[in-house]
């Protein structure tokens, strides 16, 4: 925090015209006890501001000057925080309109109180008085707005160090499972391989499930693994071809084309910015889903086409799969959460979240319409390349 | 084709040692195979100090098979180390590990290594990637 100088703060800048009247205005604020800053003309007293200062007293015979804007300007331009209080020393009576020409000339922009000549001592001092509490609560909440900020920011550091503290812990706690689980898969195929003929039915079939189970921990661990990276990895967005993309993802693996399923790209698609890595991930893992989770017996049918949306385009997955109950929409993108039963749909229960996860890193959106029964589209929305 | 050059195997986990092994064997690679269990161990195998000076009972590898996460020196550290040494210049290196990480990629690719593999998680998968291995980097590539 800057160090503040309360003396300054506490002091009023006067700008009162020479002679006798000056002299007397400065006698009596010291008299009074308050630290006065005497100010050669306008531009001295917009630099003296700058500085910081409890308030202006000013008369209004120093006013009539070009360089009045200067102050206002600098008065529009104070902090939220701040609203230094004006006294303006006025020659009343009726004969002249010096007020309310003072009052014209600063507008609303100030905070402004005219004291007319001729006054009492008490009247000044009273004024100032008020406008020096004033102040000092203005200050008192600017002390307390740099407090904030300060707390906000350690605060927000340390949120940050722990958030990525848990990042990397998942990480490595993942990763080291993998080596034992490795070493179980692997013992176990190759037990399957090298000792069947020693193995009865049962003693296979066991055997089959411990590869069976370590098989899909070995899934979930990897796509934890895969659901840390992308929350944690460094993403670079670019314009993306969709169509080039959906044809790798698709000309990769064999369980999205035929006579395993159909996808149809309805094209030409709109080319998308966001991260090619990402991107793949994203489809891949929206694809694997729609050809899982379909009828059994039923191939799966996937259409895949895009649509502007404003500044945005909108890439949707429609597909003839067992599709999902209004209730559950929000629900399926949340970690490990799975919508069927037991074994009847193989699956981690991280593919969405993963989708989720990439998508909010390239600043998209996305979302799921669906009627139980009659397949589901998902979609998802990202700047247009 | 180089089927007497030695493969150096820098690997701490012994089921991993058993796999390769086994996966070489499967696949058909006759060449014979060094294992050292952490990078201090590798760079003083690549140097021939201590023990390893005897060049014939060990002799300076064709290709080596790396692990990144190691005792005493990182996978990392051991490419630093070989690759600032002239004679390890055209070593073939190629990191054998589990990270996916984008860091240690870049990083690996920085200090030099001529591929990055990750460590499949079954045995029949491994055979595919030795065979892979010994096609392109026993068979066909050229080192000198």
């Amino acid at each position: 925090m800057k160090s503040r100088n309360v003396a300054i703060e506490e002091s009023i800048l006067v700008l009162a015209p020479t002679g006798a009247d000056g002299a007397n205005v400065r006698t009596l604020l010291a008299n009074a006890g308050f630290e006065a800053r005497p100010c050669r003309d306008l531009d001295d007293v917009c630099a003296q501001l700058a500085d910081g200062a409890g308030a202006l007293l000013l008369a209004e015979e120093a006013l009539r000057v070009p360089r009045l804007g200067a102050l206002i300007d600098q008065l529009q331009k104070q902090p939220s925080w701040s609203d230094v209080p004006l006294i303006v020393i006025t020659t009343g009576g009726d004969t002249t309109n010096a007020s309310v020409r003072a009052y014209t000339a600063f507008g609303p922009s100030a905070n402004l109180t005219l004291v007319e000549r001729p006054f009492r001592a008490i009247t000044l001092i009273s004024t100032m008085r008020t406008a020096l509490r004033s102040r000092r609560r203005q200050y008192e909440v600017r002390d307390l707005l740099d407090q904030l900020e300060e707390k906000v920011r350690e605060r927000t550091t340390r949120l940050e160090q722990t958030v990525s503290e848990l990042e990397a812990f998942s990480y490595s706690v993942s990763h080291d499972l993998r080596a034992p689980l490795r070493a179980m898969r692997g013992y176990s195929e190759i037990l399957l391989q090298e000792y069947a003929p020693k193995l009865d039915q049962t003693g296979a079939d066991y055997l089959k499930r411990i590869l069976a189970a370590s098989e899909r921990l070995d899934r979930l661990v990897q796509d934890i693994l895969r659901y840390s990276r992308c929350a944690r990895e460094k993403i670079e967005c670019g314009p993306v071809n969709l169509e080039n993309l959906i044809g790798e993802v698709v000309g990769e693996y064999p369980a999205f084309h035929p006579p395993n399923a159909e996808v149809v790209v309805a094209g030409p698609l709109l080319p998308v910015w966001g991260h090619s890595p990402s991107l793949t991930q994203v489809i891949s893992n929206l694809l694997s889903n729609a050809v899982k989770f379909v009828r059994p017996g039923r191939a799966p049918k996937i259409k895949i086409w895009t649509e502007p949306a404003g500044s945005r385009v909108r890439v949707l997955f429609n597909d003839n799969g067992i599709g999902i109950a209004p209730e559950n929409f929000e629900k399926i993108f949340r970690m490990f959460e799975r919508l069927t039963p037991g074994n009847q749909y193989d699956g981690t229960g991280i593919g969405l979240a993963i989708v989720a996860k990439a998508i909010e890193r390239m600043g998209g959106t996305l979302g799921v319409d669906s009627v139980v029964g009659r397949g589901s589209t998902f979609w998802f929305e990202l700047p247009a390349a | 084709m180089d089927t007497e050059g030695t493969i150096l195997l820098v690997e701490d986990n012994e089921d991993d040692v058993f796999f390769m092994q086994r996966a070489i064997k499967s696949v058909g690679i006759s060449n014979p195979l060094q294992v050292v269990q952490d990078g201090q161990t590798a760079i003083d195998y690549l140097n021939g100090s201590g023990e390893f000076a005897d060049r014939d009972k060990f002799p300076f590898p064709c290709l080596v098979l790396l692990d990144l996460k190691l005792p005493r020196k990182t996978g990392h550290e051991v490419l630093a180390a070989l690759r600032a040494q002239k004679e390890c210049a055209a070593l073939v290196v190629i990191a054998l590990t589990t990270s996916r990480e984008a860091k240690d990629i870049a990083q690996a690719y920085q200090l030099g290594v001529n591929a990055y593999l990750v460590k499949p998680t079954s045995p029949t998968q491994l055979m595919e990637m030795m065979t892979a291995v010994r096609n392109f980097w026993i068979t066909y590539n050229i080192v000198e």
